[in-house]
């Protein structure tokens, strides 16, 4: 790992997709070298970590889900679910008047321990 | 080497203050390739130049070399390091910590020749380089030297690759250095280095336990390090200091924050003897802990300060929370409790006064949790008169806790809570999983006392606390019917509290929205016993309260109102036939004045079908005639008043008014949809009746609906190109597509057909994307009585003449392309022998130079469908490869998708790979000679021979998960780009 102190979970999210793509052109373009764009990243998976924190209070949205535990793993220190049937409920805490419930096939989780961000 | 000094001086200079981001771009360049380019001269004059920037860069040169070079040998080796010491003397702050990076990185890469970095340095200012002997007498800036090169070496450690081997080295020729250093010093250092020490620590911290994890090697010498931070906490001098000065409040804080990463990284590192002083520390009176907390609780400076020691003491209690919750009536873990439970109990309102409970919430929910995981422990460790004393104490602790939360959780005057009504309600939300946690480990006996406590309320009109105790029985409720019923079991404790006048406490006067709001919700929670017999008693006083809600209160609370009452009439609508006669003057009155809201509207209309549709055929037929008629007569006048320009009030207002006429109906067919298996509500005999009425449908029903969904959506001119309109209509449509019995939103497909026909002729592009989605719904639940004569006319008609309009609009696209993904999966055979199949494959195939990410998605699904074909007959799938193979399709598609991958952005690969895996899985033998023309020509900075390799490579992985990696290797080479992930999940 390039950063071994905190997981490149985020990267997926939109937000992580689109800065990839922008360093990819930064790159193309020859604006920006290679190295830089992996520093970037490093530092990208340290703050979105660090403010998805609890102690934040950034997130106020909780999910509740209930289904059929088809699969799970835990492999190098991160569990993976993966759940049938599912019914997400989904509830802005800070707003009661926000909540909806969503039924889905297939829902995978990959939880990794917080406690261990920024820690090898 | 062709460089000139003098140039990379002024180049140097022209980087740090030009303002000209091209020229520092090329300046960047230019020096890069300089520095890759130099053997040690260049950074070595660079070194000796007066220029700070110039030394900083000299020193970044020497940094390229030794990462270019890594492993040097010993005579090389040897001169670097001489070099690079002898300017730590004569430099300033930045260079200096760049040239000892540098000697750590020389130290990394070469530690089994330089294995004595820390004499190398002491050697700078003298000749005996025994640590223990010169300590006190080399001076404070050669210390801060040794720490600052120490701290480096590890935090590169931390974040390089395993590097088992060095483990071992840092210990013998770093650490046993740095301990001598923490047993020298005490006090009287000056303040940066002290702080450095800490610092310092910190990084060793994280070191440690990695080492310790990828090595042999342990550190179990680290005392004089835990001791040197323990000195840090004098309770003489806190009790002394009312105002710590901002060094020592920063040296107490740096102290808590180290001794808290250790719990939580490597508590073993604090054990024994030290581990009990820690605890005294703590916990013990008169000691830091209990001096620090109550001198400076109120101190709102400290805030943080006084957050980190409870964090640290958290970090401490949860580690020995196993031992504690086992010797609950020890009296050093009742001391412990008892000062969790006071600072749990921090004075002033949660969240907006005080943060502490907060803090805590999660510890006790943790803490908690240790009780019912370990339940067995207890059982068997304990004798049946331990049991009895622990589970009395357990019991007391929680409910004292719970006590504490329950008054934290009291709503605040109004105008505080809404200043702060995010944070307020997050925390409360927190507080009722909390509860519902405790529940589960005190179960039925801790719902009976809430109940209890929530009827004395009652009794004595304390409705705040009410609120707070009827908030945390409805987060129970919600919990016990969410994840598993237990709801059977709760309904004996509300029965008791509806018989104890519940609802008469929340009358008319009451006026506070959240109030109200908790009311609803609990409501809400309790559908399971408003459905008994006994339940069912109250459900007209609920009805009272909640209409005149609607009728009196503001938006929100009406919405949630009107959404308790969908939710009690879709439950309970056995126990509700009875209130129709009632309902429905209401209903017809929301249905007729637009002055109500028109969400409330329609789920009135909701709720009153809900019940009706449970009667008899004959009943529910008149009933829905009856709304049907109202709500036309009421469109129709409307409409007419619009075409005559006759309208009195704002013409958007009552075209919104219009449009939730027409959502009632959707409701009505939402409404109508069976919500259990029809064989577990109906006998067979009463299955037979409700076909044959829906099938006569006497009161022609069915083509009252379709006369309004014309009304509607093609005969009213304003509406034709209406979105809204068109997407209610379709939803109105779909509503019955799956009922396994007749009912009056049950049509014919071809009726539906006629109508996806017409619509298509006199509308918009979004428009049609819902005629395309409800096509979807009908081949989803009907593709059974789909065949080709069908669908063609359908096709030609929404899709070939639609053409030009949908290859417009990107959404379109994928919209169309999902149909016909859906179709090939379900019944390839109705679509791929019709004539317009060549134009949708011609579709397909653009389709994949599309760069928006969901019309992508929609192509990978279409081609893997079609090249999968998997409910394809055998005359279906050679068809398929006919086309491929000996039409060039297969050819073609390559060639595109080759070319389409290549230039496609990285987020857009993952959408690639199963078309490529399901060309080499099924047409290997095909694909290979396909691949190899494209690939041979298409303009990319790769040589034939890696070209051929990846061809080779990519065939041998047969199609399997690998060929993803293959293809995004030879992505990555093709465009020049690395790969950022370090590992996949």
């Amino acid at each position: 790992m390039s950063n071994p102190g905190y997981y490149e979970l985020y990267r997926g999210s939109t937000v992580g997709t689109t800065l990839f793509e922008s360093l990819d052109q930064l790159i193309t373009d020859e604006k920006i070298q290679p190295q830089l764009a992996v520093t970037i990243l490093s530092n990208f998976d340290r703050i979105i970590s660090d403010m998805m924190k609890p102690e934040n209070n950034l997130v106020k949205s909780k999910l509740t889900f209930k289904g059929d535990l088809s699969t799970y793993r835990f492999c190098d220190d991160v569990w993976t679910f993966i759940i049938k049937n599912v019914n997400v409920k989904l509830n802005d805490v800070s707003n009661s008047d926000l909540s909806d419930e969503v039924v889905v096939d297939k829902l995978k989780i990959v939880a990794c321990n917080s406690r261990k961000a920024g820690e090898p | 080497m062709s460089y000139e000094l003098s140039h990379v001086l002024s180049s140097i200079d022209r980087l740090y203050t030009s303002k000209d981001p091209q020229e520092i771009q090329r300046i960047q360049n230019d020096l890069t390739t300089v520095q890759k380019l130099d053997n040690g001269q260049l950074a070595s004059s660079l070194l000796n130049q007066s220029s700070k920037n110039h030394q900083y860069f000299g020193a970044l040169t020497y940094t390229v070399i030794i990462n270019r070079t890594q492993k040097f040998d010993p005579d090389t080796l040897e001169s670097l390091i001489n070099e690079l010491q002898s300017h730590i003397v004569n430099s300033n702050g930045m260079v200096v910590k760049k040239l000892l990076s540098n000697l750590a990185l020389l130290f990394i890469f070469n530690y089994e020749q330089y294995n004595n970095p820390i004499e190398r340095l002491l050697s700078l200012s003298t000749n005996n380089t025994d640590l223990q002997q010169t300590i006190g007498t080399i001076g404070h800036s050669m210390v801060s030297v040794i720490i600052m090169f120490s701290s480096i070496v590890v935090e590169e450690l931390i974040k390089k690759e395993k590097l088992m081997n060095i483990h071992e080295a840092v210990y013998e020729s770093i650490f046993k250095n740095l301990r001598v250093i923490y047993e020298h010093y005490d006090k009287g250092m000056p303040e940066d280095l002290e702080l450095q020490i800490l610092d310092c620590l910190t990084s060793w911290i994280t070191y440690i336990s990695l080492a310790e994890s990828q090595s042999k090697v342990r550190y179990n010498d680290v005392e004089s390090l835990i001791d040197y931070v323990f000195r840090n906490f004098n309770v003489k001098s806190l009790e002394t200091s009312n105002d710590p000065e901002y060094h020592e409040v920063e040296v107490i804080n740096k102290s808590i924050t180290i001794l808290t990463d250790i719990l939580e990284i490597n508590p073993n590192m604090i054990k024994g003897d030290r581990k009990n002083f820690l605890r005294s520390m703590l916990f013990e009176e008169g000691n830091w802990g209990q001096v620090f907390i109550s001198k400076f609780i109120s101190n709102e400076e400290l805030e943080q300060e006084i957050l980190n020691v409870i964090n640290l003491i958290i970090q401490f209690v949860q580690l020995e929370s196993l031992s504690i919750t086992k010797n609950l009536s020890l009296p050093i873990n009742k001391y412990i409790l008892n000062l969790l439970i006071k600072l749990t109990d921090f004075p002033g309102m949660a969240v907006v006064e005080e943060k502490v409970s907060s803090q805590f919430l999660t510890f006790w929910d943790e803490f908690f949790n240790v009780f019912i995981d370990n339940e067995e422990i207890y059982e068997h460790s304990l004798d049946s008169l331990q049991k009895q004393v622990f589970y009395n104490e357990r019991n007391d602790l929680c409910n004292t806790v719970c006590n504490i939360y329950w008054k934290k959780i009291h709503l605040p005057p109004l105008p505080v809570l809404q200043a702060n009504k995010s944070e307020f309600l997050y925390f409360k939300s927190n507080v009722g999983d909390f509860f519902s946690n405790v529940y589960s480990l005190l179960k039925l006996p801790f719902y009976e006392s809430l109940t209890q406590v929530a009827i004395s309320q009652i009794t004595n009109n304390q409705l705040i606390e009410l609120e707070s105790t009827l908030f945390i029985l409805y987060k129970i409720n919600e919990d016990c019917t969410f994840y598993e019923s237990q709801s059977n079991s709760l309904i004996p404790f509300i029965n008791q509290l509806f018989s104890n006048n519940l609802l008469t406490a929340f009358n008319s006067t009451v006026e506070n929205p959240y109030i109200l709001l908790t009311f609803m919700n609990y409501i809400s929670s309790v559908q399971f016993y408003l459905k008994t017999p006994n339940g069912s008693n109250y459900l007209g006083y609920i009805f009272d309260i909640l209409f005149t809600i609607i009728l009196k209160s503001d938006l929100s609370l009406s919405l949630n109102a009107s959404k308790t009452i969908v939710h009690i009439c879709q439950e309970c609508k056995n126990s509700l036939k009875s209130f129709i006669p009632n309902l429905k003057p209401l209903v017809i009155e929301m249905i007729e004045n637009s002055n109500f809201d028109n969400l409330i509207r329609k789920r009135m209309v909701n709720s009153f079908i809900s019940i009706a549709a449970n009667e008899l055929p004959s009943s529910f037929g008149k009933n829905l005639l009856e709304i049907l008629n109202i709500i036309e007569n009421k469109s129709l006048h409307i409409m007419e008043l619009i075409n005559n320009d006759n309208l009195q009030e704002d013409l958007e207002t009552i075209e919104e008014y219009l449009l939730s006429l027409l959502g009632c109906i959707e409701e009505c067919g939402k409404a109508s949809i069976l919500s259990e298996e029809v064989e577990d509500i109906f006998t067979d005999e009463e299955i037979n009746l409700i076909n044959k009425y829906w099938q006569d449908d006497k009161f022609s029903i069915k083509s009252k609906i379709f006369t309004i969904i014309n009304e509607f959506s093609l005969l009213f001119t304003p509406f034709i190109n209406n979105s809204s309109i068109t997407e209610t209509c379709c939803q109105i449509l779909k509503s019955g597509l799956n009922e396994p019995i007749s009912g009056p939103f049950k049509f014919e497909i071809s009726i539906i057909f006629e109508y996806i026909i017409k619509k298509s002729q006199y509308c918009d592009a979004l428009s049609i994307s819902y005629l395309f989605r409800l096509v979807e719904t009908i081949v989803i639940t009907n593709s059974n009585v789909l065949n080709e004569d069908t669908i063609t006319t359908l096709i030609n008609e929404i899709f070939l003449d639609k053409l030009s309009m949908i290859n417009s609009d990107p959404d379109l696209i994928g919209t169309s392309i999902d149909l016909f993904s859906l179709i090939l999966d379900k019944k390839p055979g109705i679509l791929i022998n019709l004539p317009v199949f060549k134009t949708i494959v011609e579709f397909g195939i653009n389709g994949l130079s599309a760069k928006e990410s969901p019309i992508i998605k929609s192509v990978s699904k279409f081609w893997v469908s079609m090249l999968l074909m998997k409910k394809g007959s055998s005359t279906d799938q050679q068809l398929m490869k006919s086309l491929l193979i000996t039409e060039n399709l297969g050819s073609l598609l390559t060639k595109t998708l080759v070319v389409t991958f290549l230039a496609c952005p990285r987020s857009l690969l993952d959408y690639y790979y199963p078309i490529f895996r399901q060309l080499i899985g099924k047409y290997s033998l095909n694909f290979k000679p396909w691949l190899i023309d494209i690939i041979k020509v298409v303009n990319i900075k790769i040589d034939d021979k890696e070209k051929e390799m990846f061809v080779n490579k990519l065939m041998v992985t047969r199609g399997h998960r690998n060929a993803n990696d293959v293809l995004k290797q030879f992505w990555l080479n093709a465009n020049g780009l690395i790969e950022f992930n370090t590992r996949s999940y």
